[in-house]
């Protein structure tokens, strides 16, 4: 009789524990049809960023993985630079008075007449995208923001895509980890 | 308790002395970093307001030497401050890991030095058991009551503003718009199946012979650049009509005249890799719903569940995404208007209505939820001096609603299976019908069916209803016509090919389109008096339009153009 | 004089390109220069991401130690062993893989993968999931043991561990079920993935996280000095999956090597309070009022499911407000109907991007069902899960020795060496070796 209970017993344990490894098999295989073999990684749309500057203080790291990028093909090359000058400045000059990034990030090289390149010093700039403001919205649009991969932890979920206002942060291919712009030119 | 050597001891008070020195150290880093954070939150070069205010003051007096010197300063102070703050916090983390780290390594060797030797535990008295369990069960039950009380104080404090339904939008002053006159309407083909989805064209004469191969009364041929399975509509002398797949939805606007393409627009609407992207059979497709005219703009909808509005230039008016639909094949229901409504059958397996949408602008007007099952039939509008409804077939109701609110004014329970054919009015009869369940006459003022009939019946063809006569056509290629009154067959054809295509009333003949591209043209009369049955070579599902004397048709990758045949 | 008229050429220009050209794409704004001088342009940088092969690395990483730890547990019986698995596992998959993915995480990205349509996981995601959870299926929960991170934290600072009471354990032990299934309800509606949100440890491996965050793992590692893996015990979700796994183990450790000899010098050694003493002779209580309870339960069970089960799916919005879509909708509904005048970021974006409110309702609407629908089946696992917990306060286990609970034993071998059985197994281990 006893015997017979524990024999019972085994044989109800046996199939719970079949019943409970078909279980996490399954949901695992079911998930499975859905996975890529490729990686993906977070990065922001610049073309629907609206750069509230939320990137500078979201991110787990400090300073922010995200950065501005200058996208050079695209640059108008302004001596009044919409990016790198506060607006309606008083004179073109590089003086923090008329400087837009608070970093100081960005500096600005005399080409020719009537050029100037901007570069920005990834060490410095903490991705706040007050330069990628004033580009978009006088100028070309060359500056905009991109999560940088060689900083990016790659959480599982982004704590600044959630704080992201625009939904402008998504997982994109690995293979494919930045969304340039003026790709097409 | 053995006792630990001379050394042993030594090395233990070691041990103590460090872990007490990394505690403290520990600890004092961890106040220093914290500092730091909180410092660190309110001196953000980003949000420096005394900078903010030199700058501004910089901006009254421009020539102010002294203030610029002052920015330029703060402006490095602040920066200088930010990065050595940082580099204080990211250093003083390292410094605290290690204190941490050396602080538990210490602490666990001197213990492993002085272990202790184990302690038996005291006897598991019965009534202590019962004690814990009867604790553990009171324990379980406050708990959750608590968690239940916590959701309730959350409850209270929500925001309930999206249960709460806002005052009617899209009053718009409606009498100030013109809509086309039942004239026009006929003269044209401003929805699937004509004038109010009918299947029946206007005044004229119709061209009853061409030939696909050599061009005959061929006005002109275009090829389509996306499939679609909906049927043309013409208005004067634009023709439209919608194409699909996977990577895009697509509206077309033909010139009546030289067929050529005056303008495709694509709809933006969810991409192939968005979330809930429908899955269609390849039978339905994307495009499969009709689309409609009100004589002003063009409608469409697509299986993704986004219905656009253009204008006659193919300039986007306005767009309304209804949600991706529950659609085993596809959604397939075609759109029709009348004054400023824009009626959609939108009848899909988790929820099933019926909307009407401001044509002006894309407010949902009203919805109605429909009792049934997913329908691929479109709606019918019956529209004369006494009724003014909208007539929907789905499993299991045939139901009429009201054109200008939606009330439901009868439904009749009669359909079962999967309906595709839609209704068609005559003789003051709703006829509707599907293949395994039967064809009904329903006499719309007592709510009550007068005659039915269950032989060969159509699986996707509507019913064509023109005083005296009703005809169905099966997809087997089964033709019945028969007393539109008392429902008596009149006649029963057999032909080659079976019928997707719905028939049409033209000039006292029936045109009923076959799968193969084959137009039986035949009279519509008390026996079977074939007319002609031009060939077009090309396979054909879709009915056809008629419009001032042309007859559009869309084959599987054109849409030809029949016209005169003196 | 001459940079003056070209500043205010320029600005000129900005104006009107503002005003008259606003619809142009920004990219046509200005023309791009044409350089007479040796000028090239520069090119923009992209560093790439860490490449795929590490999630190979870590995939196998997992499993070695996985592996390790279980021989450690069951065959070697040494704490050492388990414990340089441990700190193996602190060092490589919290601070230097920091913390990211790991198999509590996972589960949402699972829930996440099963109902949605476009959510994809890579495939060593799943594998991160499974893998423990089978391994728990044969031999116990190895996996918090040797391979957790945040079981190896907690585990290195649990100097001083108290025996908490067994029904304060039982009470609490009920939250990581729940949190387990708010996890799932939230993943699997595209709200968030919570765990992520709320882990307390991720921020230390990083050295980065808000200070909230920190704060609340400084306190929970400072709880664990006293009351030993306080996260894993009364927090964990995916612990809750391994917990069910590990009491239908095929293998389990033991405390004795042989037979209990009922020392009693175990039972106080366990960290966690795993360790169960064998039944008493006398009877706890009458079979008739154990028997009677368990009917009742079983009885009022259903009654209890469908109540939570309504009770949650009637307030599914509470839920639902944590959907970022959900509050942009209210936001936007608010701003409409002047309750608020203050806009914000969010629903200006919105506005910006010229979505029909409708479109937005629909979507919304969409969502409310699904939160319908989930909070309901939510609210029938939340009455399962409490019922449960009591009827395992009623039903008593015929044990002759001193056992490991299956589901609250970590695995942590502390109680090995105290066993006097042990230390003749050791010896003769020596002697034979």
């Amino acid at each position: 009789m006893e015997k017979n209970k524990m024999n019972r017993r085994e044989f109800f344990k046996k199939g719970l524990q079949a019943l409970f490894g078909l279980a996490i098999a399954g949901t695992t295989g079911f998930s499975l049809f859905k996975t890529s073999a490729t990686e993906t990684v977070w990065q922001i749309d610049p073309d629907i960023c609206i750069q509230c500057g939320r990137c500078a203080e979201n991110c787990v790291l400090s300073p922010s993985a995200v950065k501005c990028v200058h996208v050079y093909s695209i640059c108008g090359y302004c001596d009044l630079c919409s990016g790198y000058l506060r607006t309606d400045p008083k004179e073109l000059s590089t003086g923090a008075e008329n400087r837009l990034c608070p970093a100081g990030a960005m500096t600005r090289r005399y080409v020719e007449e009537p050029y100037y390149e901007y570069v920005i010093d990834e060490s410095l700039c903490i991705g706040c995208g007050k330069c990628v403001k004033g580009c978009s919205a006088f100028g070309n649009g060359s500056l905009f923001l991109q999560i940088r991969h060689d900083r990016c932890v790659n959480c599982n979920e982004c704590s600044i895509a959630r704080e992201c206002p625009a939904n402008a942060i998504s997982r994109i291919s690995s293979r494919n980890p930045y969304i340039m712009k003026g790709a097409k030119i | 308790m053995d006792k630990p050597g001379q050394g042993k001891e030594q090395i233990y008070t070691l041990l103590k002395n460090t872990a007490i020195v990394c505690g403290i150290f520990s600890i004092l880093v961890c106040i220093i970093i914290l500092l730091n954070y909180l410092q660190l939150r309110s001196a953000n070069p980003l949000n420096s307001l005394k900078l903010e205010e030199l700058v501004r003051l910089y901006r009254e007096n421009p020539g102010d030497e002294e203030l610029k010197k002052e920015i330029r300063e703060l402006d490095l102070l602040i920066r200088k401050a930010f990065f050595t703050q940082r580099w204080h916090i990211q250093t003083g983390g390292y410094l605290f890991v290690a204190g941490f780290c050396l602080f538990f390594a210490s602490i666990s060797v001197s213990r492993l030095l002085k272990k202790k030797a184990p302690r038996p535990a005291e006897d598991p008295a019965p009534e202590k058991i019962r004690i814990s369990r009867f604790l553990s069960r009171v324990g379980i039950s406050v708990f959750a009551g608590c968690l239940f009380i916590i959701t309730l104080i959350l409850l209270y404090s929500s925001d309930k503003i999206l249960l709460t339904p806002g005052e009617e939008t899209g009053a718009a002053d409606i009498s100030a718009r013109e809509y086309p006159s039942e004239e026009e309407l006929f003269s044209n083909w401003p929805s699937f199946r004509g004038a109010y989805g009918n299947g029946i064209a206007g005044a004229g004469e119709y061209p009853v012979e061409w030939d696909g191969k050599t061009g005959k009364n061929i006005l002109w041929k275009t090829e389509i650049p996306r499939e679609g399975f909906n049927s043309p509509v013409v208005w004067e002398n634009r023709v439209f009509l919608s194409g699909a797949d996977e990577s895009a939805r697509e509206v077309y606007c033909l010139d009546a005249g030289s067929g050529t393409i005056l303008w495709q627009v694509r709809v933006d609407d969810i991409s192939s890799g968005s979330p809930d992207f429908p899955e269609v059979s390849p039978d339905t497709g994307y495009a499969a719903p009709g689309i409609t005219t009100d004589g002003t703009s063009v409608f469409a909808v697509f299986a993704t569940g986004i219905l656009v509005c253009l204008d006659f230039d193919g300039t986007l008016l306005w767009k309304l995404d209804l949600g991706v639909p529950d659609n085993m094949y596809g959604h397939s229901s075609s759109l029709i208007t009348f004054r400023n409504m824009l009626y959609v059958q939108y009848d899909r397996a988790d929820k099933a209505e019926l909307m009407a949408v401001d044509t002006a602008n894309g407010n949902i007007l009203w919805k109605t939820k429909r009792d049934v099952l997913t329908s691929w039939a479109s709606p019918l509008i019956v529209k004369d001096n006494n009724r003014s409804e909208v007539v929907l077939n789905a499993n299991p109701v045939v139901a009429s609603y009201d054109l200008s609110t939606g009330k439901e004014l009868w439904k009749i329970d009669c359909m079962m299976g999967e309906v595709a054919p839609s209704p068609a009015w005559g003789c003051g009869y709703v006829y509707a019908t599907t293949q395994f369940a039967s064809l009904v006459a329903i006499n719309p003022e007592t709510a009550e069916i007068e005659w039915e009939y269950y032989d060969d019946l159509p699986n996707v063809a509507s019913p064509l209803a023109f005083d005296p006569y009703i005809l169905i056509a099966a997809n087997y290629g089964v033709v019945t016509t028969f007393d539109c009154r008392t429902g008596d067959v009149l006649w029963v054809q057999e032909f080659d090919e079976g019928f997707y295509s719905s028939p049409v009333y033209a000039n006292r003949n029936v045109y009923l389109l076959d799968m193969k591209g084959r137009m039986n043209i035949f009279q519509l009369s008390g026996e079977y008096v074939s007319v002609n049955s031009p060939e077009l070579y090309e396979d054909t599902v879709t009915t056809p339009a008629f419009s001032r004397g042309r007859i559009y048709i869309r084959g599987k990758h054109h849409l030809f153009c029949i016209g005169g045949g003196e | 004089m001459k940079r003056m008229t070209r500043i205010l050429v320029f600005s000129a220009m900005l104006i009107i390109l503002f005003s008259a050209l606003s619809s142009v794409a920004a990219e046509d704004r200005f023309p791009r220069p044409e350089f007479q001088s040796e000028y090239e342009l520069p090119s923009t940088t992209a560093p790439s991401p860490q490449d795929n092969l590490f999630s190979y690395i870590d995939t196998a990483v997992l499993i070695i130690l996985l592996i390790l730890t279980s021989y450690f547990a069951l065959k070697m019986r040494t704490r050492t062993g388990i414990f340089i698995c441990s700190l193996f596992s602190l060092i490589y998959f919290g601070f230097w893989k920091k913390g990211c993915i790991c198999s509590i995480g996972s589960i949402q990205n699972i829930a996440l993968a099963l109902f949605s349509n476009t959510y994809v996981i890579p495939v060593f995601v799943a594998l991160f999931f499974a893998l423990p959870i089978l391994f728990s299926l044969f031999f116990g929960r190895v996996y918090c043991a040797g391979v957790c991170p945040f079981g190896a934290l907690q585990d290195l600072v649990a100097i001083k561990p108290l025996t908490l009471p067994r029904w304060v354990e039982n009470t609490l032990g009920i939250f990581p079920a729940l949190y387990l299934g708010l996890s799932v309800l939230f993943a699997a509606t595209g709200s968030g993935f919570i765990i992520c949100r709320f882990d307390p440890f991720v921020g230390l491996f990083r050295f980065g996280a808000t200070f909230e965050m920190f704060i609340t793992g400084g306190i929970i590692l400072l709880i664990g000095v006293f009351i030993a893996r306080p996260y894993c015990r009364f927090i964990c979700p995916y612990g809750v999956l391994l917990k069910w796994a590990s009491a239908l183990s095929r293998w389990h450790v033991t405390i004795t090597p042989d037979e209990c000899i009922q020392c009693k010098l175990c039972e106080n050694t366990c960290p966690v309070g795993a360790i169960r003493a064998p039944s008493p002779a006398l009877e706890v209580e009458k079979r008739e009022v154990g028997v009677k309870r368990l009917v009742i339960l079983f009885l009022i069970l259903p009654f209890v499911m469908a109540g939570t089960g309504l009770f949650f799916s009637t307030i599914s919005h509470v839920f639902a407000q944590l959907h970022p879509q959900v509050q942009l909708t209210a936001q936007v509904l608010k701003e409409d109907r002047n309750i608020t005048r203050t806009t914000t970021d969010a629903s200006d974006a919105f506005r910006a991007t010229g979505i029909s409110l409708d479109t937005l309702l629909n979507q919304t609407d969409h969502i409310l069902s699904q939160f319908h629908l989930g909070a309901g089946l939510f609210g029938l696992y939340t009455g399962l899960i409490i019922i449960l917990a009591i009827v395992k306060t009623s039903v008593l286990r015929k044990r002759t020795g001193y056992e490991p609970d299956r589901e609250a034993c970590v695995s942590c071998g502390r109680c090995f060496e105290v066993c006097p059985k042990e230390q003749v197994r050791r010896k003769k281990g020596k002697e034979h070796g």
